[in-house]
């Protein structure tokens, strides 16, 4: 009897046994889970959590700033919202593209195309000013957003424009300095990896990993922003007076090259990249006003007349001639080949005239400069030859690249063709040769620096983000003697005293310079009656300090000459630099 | 010892805290020197668009100014004697 009662368990005891077993299975159960986590599968875990709170953000670097020489700001870079939207989040389209348009400026038919595409993804403005950013993102509107984004700012608009050429939305260089130096400018990026909560915020004391960004350089160009404003003045109201296509201009200081003013107009804004110039509707392709590209890097002309100081100067190097050598028989008409001015064809080559009818007669060299004729110069070069004309002319500088740091420089062209009977006394007036202004006025600052052709540059010192600063390295070469450059100097100011250059005279100041007038080719390579009219100079003459190009493309007929047209522009530059320059009156006046 | 390991328990918890609280801060104060950069970085630009040339020369035009055209140099003699200037009279209520 007590064997099968041990048998046959209480009820109530087996419950109790299972509830227990049940408890001791789901504690074992939890042990178990709570082992794996912590234990077998802890790394794991902790990488995967990790991952999901660690945020990687790139931190783009501050684009460097660009100075004038006297630290006036011509370019920078400021924090800008840009504008952006999800169409498929955008309940009211129509409503949204009507409020948005009329606050930034926009079509809002083009922005209700935008707002209703079948894009994840839409700008609506880039790089818009804080302020109005807000205004926007107050209105609440679904779908609209911001995202922080540089902005690249030329506080000085057009002013500076052909000088610091600009960059594209991305901020990338695009043109000019911002191009050339766009590595500098740049920076480095840098990086932020930090942890966030659910929320978006920054859990202190979390993994994180900073490293800053590198700013770029900042340049500190040379610049004079107040000379730059009253050159680009001078060459907008030429262009209106003479009614020309365009008007070039660059100052270079004689003893350094440093570009003090380098102009152009039209002008154009560097922020908008529109051309800002009403002239331009009544020409007849306004493509062509969209003179974005600087003339005086790039664009090469005949230089005429201008060219005749490098002539002249070679020959009194060699010893050839003597300011006072006479030079016999000179012409206002000359055949170089036989007849080749009786075809009655202008464009036959051989055919040399001066540009004011006269007899026959001796001339000095002195004269032959003061008086611009074409003949006695190509007597003059005669006597020199072909090989020793071009050596000069490329000692000068002229045929190759100055090494200016801007970008795309033309080289310009000298063309001695094989066999060419008479491209060496073309190139002696300044044909047969295609230069660009500025590296005419550098050929003219070597003549006003004793001879020494330094290469004009533009940025003076780089300055990176701890301060340290590089400066600019210079070449420079002797091309002719002191003694030559001196006598250079006196014919040049005999041309302005006495010469075709009296509109280039500046009160107070002895200047020197050479007018050009030089035809233009057109497009089926004949020569048209239009003129590139030119004028470059230097002053004071006993010790100059400025170099001043001036270029003429088309004036009117009645402005045609650089004395009619370029001396004046180049006397309105060269006075304002010499005055701000502070540098002394030589006490000669007009 | 169970004092002690809550007293070192409650220690742990305020220090945490802390540090915590001075995070907080440090990212304000960080959030406030980028505002103040941003501000500063405004004015630069003001200052420079208000230097521009082509601002200031049409509004001095405007005024009456003119750029002069000729300069009048000022030559001094360094090597000249001083110039005696008499000695001015002293008024007693001066002194």
């Amino acid at each position: 009897m007590a064997s099968a009662s041990r048998r046959r368990l209480d009820p109530a005891r087996a419950r109790v046994a299972l509830i227990g077993l049940a408890v001791v299975a789901a504690w074992l159960g939890i042990g178990y889970r709570l082992f794996e986590i912590q234990v077998v599968r802890a790394a794991e875990l902790a990488e995967k959590g990790l991952s999901q709170r660690l945020v990687t953000r790139e931190m783009a670097p501050q684009r460097g700033k660009i100075f004038d020489r006297n630290m006036n700001i011509i370019a920078m870079t400021v924090d800008s919202k840009s504008l952006f939207a999800v169409p498929d989040q955008v309940e009211e389209p129509l409503w949204v593209a009507q409020q948005i348009g009329g606050l930034l400026g926009v079509d809002s038919d083009v922005l209700f195309d935008r707002l209703t595409s079948d894009k994840d993804f839409v700008y609506i403005k880039r790089q818009v000013d804080g302020v109005l950013a807000e205004k926007v993102l107050s209105l609440d509107m679904a779908g609209v957003f911001a995202h922080p984004e540089p902005s690249r700012i030329y506080p000085a608009g057009p002013v500076a424009a052909h000088v610091t050429g600009f960059v594209n939305i991305d901020g990338d260089g695009q043109e000019g300095i911002e191009l050339v130096y766009d590595e500098e400018l740049r920076g480095v990026p840098g990086s932020a990896v930090y942890e966030r909560d659910r929320a978006g915020r920054v859990i202190p004391q979390g993994n994180s990993n900073i490293v800053p960004a590198i700013p770029g350089m900042d340049l500190i160009t040379t610049i004079d922003l107040p000379l730059q404003y009253q050159a680009q003045q001078a060459c907008v109201e030429a262009v209106k007076r003479t009614s020309a296509r365009s008007c070039w201009a660059v100052a270079l200081a004689v003893e350094t090259g440093e570009v003090l003013a380098m102009v152009g107009a039209p002008v154009f804004d560097p922020q908008t990249r529109q051309t800002l110039d009403p002239l331009c509707d009544r020409v007849e392709d306004p493509a062509a006003c969209r003179l974005f590209s600087n003339f005086v890097v790039r664009g090469i002309f005949e230089p005429g007349s201008t060219q005749k100081m490098i002539t002249v100067a070679a020959a009194l190097e060699e010893s050839e001639v003597e300011v006072g050598t006479v030079i016999e028989d000179v012409d206002d008409e000359f055949e170089l080949l036989d007849d080749a001015c009786r075809s009655g064809d202008d464009d036959v080559h051989g055919c040399y005239r001066d540009f004011d009818v006269h007899e026959t007669k001796d001339m000095s060299v002195a004269e032959i400069f003061t008086r611009s004729s074409n003949i006695g110069t190509i007597k003059i070069a005669q006597k020199m030859g072909e090989s020793k004309l071009v050596e000069y002319i490329q000692a000068f500088g002229l045929g190759d690249k100055t090494g200016v740091d801007y970008s795309v420089e033309a080289p310009g062209i000298l063309r001695f063709d094989a066999g060419c009977q008479t491209c060496w006394a073309s190139a002696a007036i300044g044909y047969s040769v295609a230069a660009t202004p500025l590296q005419m006025a550098a050929a003219y600052a070597a003549i006003g620096n004793d001879g020494v052709w330094n290469t004009p540059h533009i940025v003076r010192t780089k300055v990176d983000s701890s301060g340290e600063t590089e400066v600019a390295a210079v070449q420079s070469r002797q091309v002719v003697s002191p003694g030559t450059a001196r006598l250079m100097r006196e014919l040049l100011a005999s041309v302005v005293e006495e010469g075709t250059g009296h509109s280039a005279a500046v009160e107070g100041y002895r200047v020197g310079g050479k007018t050009g007038t030089a035809n233009r080719l057109g497009e089926d390579g004949r020569y048209t009656d239009a003129t590139n009219a030119s004028f470059v100079g230097l002053a004071p003459i006993d010790d100059p300090k400025v170099v001043v190009a001036v270029v003429i493309d088309s004036p009117a007929f009645e402005y045609r000459t650089g004395g009619l047209s370029a001396a004046p522009v180049f006397a309105e530059i060269m006075e304002y630099a010499l005055h701000s320059l502070a540098v002394s009156p030589d006490g000669t006046s007009r | 010892m169970v004092i002690i390991a809550v007293v070192a328990f409650l220690g742990l918890g305020f220090a945490r805290t802390s540090l915590d609280r001075s995070a907080f801060e440090l990212a304000e104060l960080t959030r406030a020197i980028d505002e103040q950069a941003a501000i500063n970085q405004q004015l630069r630009l003001e200052v420079a668009r208000l230097e521009n040339p082509a601002r200031i020369a049409p509004l001095a035009e405007e005024l009456g100014l003119v750029i002069p055209d000729t300069t009048n140099p000022l030559l001094v003699n360094l090597d000249a004697p001083l110039p005696v200037v008499a000695e001015a009279e002293h008024d007693g209520a001066n002194q």
